[in-house]
């Protein structure tokens, strides 16, 4: 691990001797695919979050040049209603279904239930992001918008339908939970605006934010309470 | 040994009150970690935007700075949140997050009514006061340990505004920056610095001493947080008083003599405030505290870097400081090893 972390600086320090001219997302690039096969051959599951902390900062630098460089950048961009959080998001839910697998296998370096959940709650947090872009920003341009919120429902729905099969932990309900409580409420104070509520608008949203963390709350007590009922009849 | 046989046999011996409530357990009711970060986090967001709803109702429409409104609203807010952590809040985790959101806009609120109508000065003595009103009447663990820690920092800036009368806003604070680079008042900074502390230090040292006594009288859900927040004050609030990496940091105050080096004096000035949480690492060691030491170490070694960079002297002289430093506490380590064996 801690050759995986001098391999970042070496390159860092590289790049400063000799002004390579490289962007910051390809210094995280090539350090992350560098640094890939001592990762792998580690079986350390810290080594896998750190290397995948990596790749999440390549992908969110790179995001940033999305509209003008790399053979990808067409895929997540504004014109197909896009925000530059698509990559991470896809990277981050690919990052979950792979480690969620090698998980289930019992593969060593992925022993540890918190992997997968920080991919989840990465991936959920990018989705979410992009939501809240489109409705704060890109709703009045001329983009296609259904891509997003198409992404976020079906990321959810995904999520949802595997947790409920899996019946062993309720750390994604509280993900999905806190994702839907924060994108509804972003909607519902856009519509305020729009609907020039003023500050009874505000309250509203406020009213609206603790109905919605008790409705949460309680549907993920439900569900666990339901899987009990369920264990003991089986 | 279930819990209640260990209270029954602590009671026997006289260890404990045997008027002591035993802590319930709450194994069994409390949620998972993740869902109260989730009710957690939206208390807060709706604690806020309840503040900022309450704020607009009631502000004035003339648009004067006028500071009464504030300090209603937040006397208000934080009455509501008493009210909330003494009924509900312990059974309900929203409720709970909520109060703590309600209490803490209320303190801001406070705050910026005392600045609007007293001045910095009635500001920082009101703030004290407020705080440790607080930290009697909630009856909440963490509101307390945020109070008393927050008294601590009003009382360090209040004395130093008393004493020294230069913080941003006092009266003396522009006449002396256009003075700057000045050598600070030393001698006057050292006063400051024991008057500041040593009721502090006194406080935190007889409270971990007597820790078994106060526990045996009952007064555990009283004091466990302040003593927890004075030890934590040791390590954190030295950066509230000046000169400190803080003010160095936001480029006010005498510090700008600090960061020239021109000012060799005041420059072993942050030394004192890594003694300081290195006692509170002691006390947190003794209490068997884990994130209080933790916090003690992240606070001593920012101490030991603002040291660094108030110095004043080239790499050089640094590296030969450093590296003799770090070989006596090496020849130190190595003899104590040798007593305790």
């Amino acid at each position: 691990m801690l050759a995986v972390m001098l391999t970042g600086a070496l390159l860092a320090l590289f790049g400063q001797t000799y002004q390579t001219g490289a962007d910051v997302y390809e210094l995280f690039l090539g350090w992350a695919l560098l640094t890939l096969p001592w990762v792998a051959a580690c079986r350390f599951s810290p080594c896998w979050g750190l290397w995948l902390l990596l790749t999440n900062l390549s992908a969110l630098f790179f995001s940033g040049w999305s509209d003008h460089i790399g053979p990808f950048s067409w895929i997540f961009s504004s014109r197909f209603g896009l925000t530059a959080w698509a990559l991470p998001f896809a990277l981050n839910a690919i990052a979950y279904v792979a480690v969620e697998a090698l998980f289930r296998s019992k593969v060593p370096g992925f022993d540890a239930r918190w992997l997968g959940r920080a991919a989840m709650t990465a991936a959920m947090g990018f989705a979410t992001a992009n939501v809240i872009i489109l409705i704060i920003n890109l709703w009045d341009s001329d983009t296609p918008k259904l891509l997003t919120p198409l992404m976020f429902i079906a990321a959810s729905a995904g999520l949802f339908v595997y947790a409920f099969w899996r019946k062993d932990e309720l750390f994604p309900f509280a993900v999905l939970g806190l994702a839907w409580v924060i994108v509804t409420a972003t909607a519902l104070s856009r519509a305020m605006i729009e609907a020039k509520a003023g500050i009874a608008g505000v309250l509203v949203v406020a009213v609206y934010i603790i109905a919605a963390a008790a409705g949460a709350a309680k549907g993920i007590a439900f569900i666990g309470k339901l899987w009990k009922v369920e264990q003991a009849e089986a | 040994m279930t819990a209640s046989e260990l209270y029954a046999a602590l009671a026997e011996r006289g260890l404990v009150s045997a008027a002591q409530r035993w802590p319930e357990s709450d194994a069994g009711t409390l949620s998972p970690w993740y869902v109260q970060a989730l009710i957690g986090f939206c208390a807060w967001i709706a604690g806020i935007l309840l503040l900022v709803f309450l704020v607009l109702i009631v502000m004035p429409s003339s648009g004067q700075d006028h500071g009464l409104v504030p300090l209603v609203v937040g006397v208000a807010l934080c009455v509501a949140a008493g009210v909330l952590f003494a009924s509900i809040a312990t059974s309900s985790q929203f409720a709970n997050q909520l109060a703590l959101a309600l209490s803490v806009g209320g303190q801001i609120g406070i705050a910026i009514g005392l600045g609007l109508t007293g001045g910095v000065r009635a500001f920082l003595w009101g703030m004290l006061l407020v705080e440790i009103v607080l930290v009697i009447a909630m009856s909440d663990h963490f509101q307390r340990f945020l109070s008393a820690l927050a008294a601590v920092v009003a009382w360090a800036l209040a004395m130093d505004e008393l004493l020294l009368k230069d913080l941003p806003g006092g009266w003396a604070y522009s006449e002396r920056l256009s003075l700057v680079p000045q050598s600070p008042d030393v001698p006057w900074s050292l006063v400051l610095w024991v008057v500041v502390w040593a009721p502090v230090v006194f406080a935190a040292l007889w409270l971990t001493k007597n820790e078994p006594a106060w526990m045996a009288k009952g007064w555990d859900t009283f004091l466990r947080p302040v003593t927890h927040a004075l030890i934590a004050s040791l390590a954190i609030a030295p950066l509230a008083l000046l000169p400190s990496l803080f003010w160095i940091a936001l480029g006010l105050g005498r510090e700008t003599s600090l960061v020239s080096g021109t000012s060799s004096m005041i420059a072993p000035w942050p030394l004192l405030g890594a003694l300081l949480a290195l006692l509170g690492l002691a006390l947190a060691f003794a209490l068997r505290h884990r994130p209080l030491m933790g916090l003690a170490v992240i606070f001593a070694l920012l101490e030991i870097s603002s040291f660094y960079y108030v110095l004043g002297a080239s790499l050089l002289m640094k590296s030969l400081v450093m590296i003799l430093l770090g070989a006596s506490l090496l020849t130190i380590s190595r003899g104590l090893q040798a007593v305790w064996k």
